[in-house]
């Protein structure tokens, strides 16, 4: 892919959104969905045509990019906000099958729990109690007329076109083939296992009892080396040095004993960032606040009344008489 | 293509329990434009809508394309911390999303309409 193929496919993208957004008659619509699309899938084939003729077509990857750059498109025109919630439920339904598809499984449901399950469901709650009250049925106008789109156009794909340059185009794009980084995760990996000695041990006990057929009551003990790790490294194969009722073992870790991507994740929450963790729980209980706050209904007291709330006796004895009310 | 889609199911039933492996560059390349043409969108659709919630639904797209590049570069250098970004992006999504809501509730019981444009001596020019 050239940089002239990144621009113009922008361009086409930017054309194409223009007549979507626009309140046009359903035939220029049409033309400009016909015209986005053709932009997306150009390119996608150039990314794709760019890689090395032996590599794998990411067919799943594909689907769900396209998915979800057509609900985001959807969601940014669509005329009815309850229904660009829902296409943005889809958005986030495609990007969890990305994040599913590079190996992060718990981000994945995790994204779909809060964000399809919480944050829209917060949305749509806004959106109805807002709609509910104007008592207009179906589009306002301010949903229907899009504000300033040839600026916001130009600025979006003038930023799409110089993102895509850096990350597809410069010195060959980013390239994933990092013998060093795969030769450090499988070594680090192990250290997620080392960290929790619980499961170690439950592991060690495991392997030894398979080993010894039934007779695995006999104390097992894991030793530690000097810096206190447990887990050892023989021709890059994880070792565990255990003593077993006396006698000095060393059990091979098998590959299905390997932490989950859960617990990688926690590890290196737990263990890398902590205070970053307690911020973003400081962050949650702000908002909360926050919400209250913003929430709390404004109440007019008339001045008894603020009398009465401050613990006095209120002047006025007879409730009906209104000199000058407070709240008048 | 019959094989490219059996290799991307097989990866998925094979999760758990693997070696890791260095990534497809096709599904980087394809995961990193997916999330630049939904940063575009998503800032967009916050310059044309005129309806405040869905200005504010729009940075929920732009959060969403930020995850996606964090999960994509994540995973080349095979580490978790791409995915621990991703939780407090979600943090902060889910912070945004109560307090924009509340500003919006706040703000419509003032004036009766969602319309921005109806806030605009905000800007004082």
């Amino acid at each position: 892919m050239t940089p002239t193929t990144l621009y113009l496919a922008s361009l086409a993208g930017a054309v194409g959104l223009f007549l979507i957004m626009r309140p046009h008659r359903r035939g220029t619509r049409l033309v400009g969905t016909i015209v986005g699309a053709g932009a997306i899938a150009f390119l996608m084939t150039q990314v794709l045509r760019s890689l090395a003729d032996d590599a794998m077509v990411p067919v799943l990857e594909v689907v769900f990019a396209l998915g979800g750059i057509a609900g985001a498109v959807r969601m940014v025109t669509h005329p009815r906000p309850v229904f660009a919630a829902i296409w943005f439920v889809m958005v986030v339904v495609c990007s969890a099958g990305l994040f599913l598809l590079m190996d992060a499984e718990f981000m994945a449901f995790s994204l779909i729990i809060v964000y399809a399950g919480a944050i829209l469901i917060t949305y749509l709650f806004v959106i109805m109690l807002a709609q509910e009250a104007t008592g207009t049925a179906g589009e306002a106008l301010y949903d229907r007329l899009p504000r300033e789109p040839v600026a916001a156009l130009v600025v979006g794909f003038v930023l799409l076109a110089s993102i895509g340059d850096a990350l597809l185009l410069v010195d060959g794009g980013v390239d994933p083939n990092r013998p060093e980084a795969v030769a450090a995760a499988r070594t680090d990996r192990w250290r997620v296992l080392d960290g929790m000695p619980a499961q170690l041990d439950r592991t060690v006990a495991e392997l030894v009892a398979a080993d010894d057929g039934a007779d695995s009551e006999a104390p097992l003990t894991i030793i530690r080396g000097d810096d206190g790790s447990a887990i050892r490294f023989l021709d890059g194969r994880p070792m565990v040095d255990v003593d077993v009722a006396g006698e000095r073992r060393t059990v091979e870790i098998p590959e299905s004993a390997a932490p989950t991507n859960t617990q990688a994740v926690g590890w290196s929450l737990v263990a890398r960032f902590p205070v970053s963790l307690e911020v973003a729980g400081v962050i949650l209980l702000m908002a909360m606040f926050g919400a209250v706050v913003l929430a709390r209904r404004q109440i007019d007291l008339s001045e008894d009344e603020r009398r009465v709330a401050a613990g006095l006796s209120p002047l006025l004895e007879d409730e009906d008489t209104d000199f000058a009310g407070g709240a008048a | 293509m019959i094989d490219a889609v059996a290799h991307s199911c097989g990866h998925l039933t094979s999760l758990l329990a693997t070696a890791p492996t260095a990534m497809d560059e096709g599904s980087l390349r394809v995961a990193l434009l997916a999330s630049a043409v939904l940063f575009a969108v998503g800032m967009i659709g916050f310059l044309t809508r005129r309806n405040m919630i869905l200005m504010f639904l729009c940075t929920e797209l732009m959060f969403q394309a930020a995850a996606i590049a964090m999960i994509a570069f994540g995973r080349m250098h095979l580490d978790p911390q791409g995915q621990v970004f991703v939780i407090f992006i979600l943090t902060v999504a889910a912070a945004e999303a109560a307090l924009a809501l509340g500003l919006v509730v706040l703000l419509y019981r003032r004036k009766p309409t969602l319309d921005a444009e109806a806030w605009s001596e905000l800007k004082e020019c």
